[in-house]
């Protein structure tokens, strides 16, 4: 290939990765106008945080763990104690990215209110004609960073620096013996989304310095 | 009621501590808002006897037949009723430092689906460590009050709890879950849950865990139904404190002694099946171990039976290790007394005691028969 060939080629390459970067940033700025949150300029700032306190185990490394940046980088943790043990990460675009936080924003995960969830529960256990417990379940925390958040509803003002957190014990547990109480159904939905995080085929260990 | 006499082993003697001491909680005092709840195994309708709870193994479960001897092993051990102190072994040396010892963590998940709580708050009162460790309580309406007294020590007699009321169990004058005379039987009249009936100079009944076990002078040892078990960490011996709240229900709806409604539990395996009374099966995530129950009232609302217990463990996630060592063919045996620590000996030890208590003649668990 010639000089000129090779300029050409240059010329075609970065034209070509300029309508990609276009439409791509068309798409997103739909999106964005579309969505209730924003999220911040800083690619490395943590958007999504998930962890699994195994439940049953004394430990300083509590469980597998996952951390999604604004960039789109997914890293997960898993212990020394379980299996394929080690860190791994694996990469969403902008629009898998947009994608993920918009399935948890719509599940109410910012809005959800863990008092109320509670006094839900405990409603639906005194409701209920059969007893029901569980022992030494996984406690969940999740926490969700947003630069900004409109909440749903006519009127609704929007946010600025909405940090998110929550942690239940014996979710699923819950979820499955009170599907009367929506926030625990709600909650549940964002927990299996994040979990499949830490499952995905196409995470890849994390190469050492 | 089965009567039962006792032989004179002199070995078995040898080995014998002079006391047991008793403690715990019950599954479903907290669910009930009854803090007195007696928590009765599958089966039990308010009439004395022989009581049979089996337990078996999903055979669609991972690792069923790698199952098989540890489930054998635990339920010989439940039976056996041997209280014993020293009973952790860490590092365990049969088995890798990275992995779960399935034993250990179905010896702690039995006792639950028989209806026995964590003698402390555990991770369900979603505090975190090391407060997690407090003796089970409830908040008292106004979040936990947790002051580990002047020792600084936590679920030992003198921590401070405020209003937050006691859910564990314990002799009454005696606040020790380790060591203490042996009761020829237990009910209202000797085993309480009201701090009224601690020794004078305590605040609060003692927990299960390894610290109370070490304030009150015995090294490796904490209840098996005291939540938290480590890797490479082998438990497969009960102590006093994880026997007690069984031979409490066993006295039956009236909690007393030698009436018509006390009962001898007896755990049984039933083999590879889901069709039994616990049914064991492995998931794919969440904790190591777990037991699901449902429960229903039974005779009063201070007691409850429960109906249904599912036993889970997750299989994929910990890597575990499935003893293959049989702790020999024992029949139940009777309620013995403590069994000095074990770690010396490792397991062969706690096999041979287990054996000796089920050969031996055996006693009646309840006094008067």
């Amino acid at each position: 290939m010639s000089r000129d060939d090779r300029t050409k080629r240059r010329c075609l390459d970065a034209a070509t990765i300029t309508a990609v970067v276009m439409i791509a940033s068309f798409a997103a700025g739909t999106a964005a106008a579309e969505d209730r949150f924003g999220l911040g300029s800083d690619p490395n700032a943590v958007v999504i945080e998930y962890l699994e306190r195994i439940g049953g185990i004394e430990s300083e490394d509590p469980g597998p763990s996952v951390q999604v940046f604004a960039n789109g980088r997914i890293l997960v943790h898993i212990p020394d104690f379980m299996n394929g043990a080690g860190n791994y990460e694996t990469q969403l675009n902008s629009s898998q990215l947009h994608a993920l936080v918009r399935r948890l924003v719509n599940g109410n995960l910012v809005e959800f209110d863990g008092r109320l969830a509670r006094d839900n529960r405990r409603r639906a256990i005194e409701q209920s004609p059969v007893l029901s417990a569980t022992t030494d379940g996984s406690t969940i925390e999740i926490a969700l960073h947003l630069d900004r958040y409109t909440a749903r509803g006519p009127g609704a003002l929007e946010r600025r620096g909405v940090s998110k957190r929550i942690s239940w014990y014996g979710l699923r547990h819950d979820a499955a013996h009170y599907p009367e109480v929506p926030q625990l159904h709600d909650l549940a939905l964002s927990q299996q989304l994040l979990e499949a995080l830490i499952k995905r085929s196409d995470l890849r260990p994390v190469a050492a310095d | 009621m089965k009567l039962r006499t006792t032989l004179s082993i002199p070995f078995l003697l040898a080995l014998m501590a002079p006391a047991t001491a008793l403690a715990g909680g019950y599954m479903f005092a907290i669910e009930t808002g009854f803090t007195d709840v007696v928590t009765h195994p599958s089966g039990y309708v308010g009439s004395g006897g022989t009581l049979t709870v089996t337990v078996c193994i999903d055979p669609t479960s991972a690792n069923a037949s790698d199952m098989v001897i540890p489930t054998q092993n635990v339920i010989r051990t439940w039976n056996a009723q041997v209280s014993t102190t020293g009973n952790v072994v860490s590092p365990a040396p049969d088995f890798p430092s990275t992995r779960y010892d399935y034993e250990s963590m179905l010896l702690h998940d039995i006792g639950h689906c028989q209806g026995v709580s964590h003698p402390a708050l555990g991770s369900e009162s979603e505090l975190g460590s090391p407060d997690v460790d407090y003796t089970r309580s409830t908040d008292g309406g106004d979040g936990y009050d947790l002051d580990p007294g002047s020792d600084m020590l936590i679920a030992t007699p003198d921590d401070v709890r405020g209003n937050d009321v006691n859910l564990n169990w314990f002799r009454i004058g005696i606040n020790n879950p380790f060591l203490t005379s042996l009761p020829a039987f237990l009910d209202a009249s000797n085993f309480s849950q009201s701090l009224a009936h601690l020794p004078g100079v305590d605040n609060y009944a003692a927990g299960g865990s390894d610290v109370v076990a070490g304030h009150f002078g015995f090294s490796d040892t904490e209840a098996v139904m005291h939540q938290g078990q480590s890797v490479g960490e082998a438990q497969r011996t009960l102590t006093a404190d994880d026997l007690g709240m069984i031979r409490y229900a066993e006295s039956g709806l009236d909690e007393s002694d030698g009436s018509g409604d006390d009962y001898d539990l007896v755990l049984s395996y039933a083999g590879l099946t889901a069709s039994c009374d616990i049914v064991i099966d492995s998931t794919s995530s969440g904790s190591i171990g777990s037991c699901s129950l449902l429960g229903a009232f039974v005779g009063n609302d201070h007691h409850v039976r429960i109906t249904s217990a599912d036993l889970t463990y997750n299989s994929v996630g910990p890597s575990w290790y499935f003893n293959q060592l049989s702790n020999e063919v024992i029949e139940p045996g009777p309620f013995v007394a403590s069994v000095p620590s074990l770690r010396p000996f490792g397991f062969a030890a706690a096999g041979l005691v287990l054996a000796v208590a089920g050969s031996l003649a055996l006693q009646n668990r309840h006094g008067s028969n």
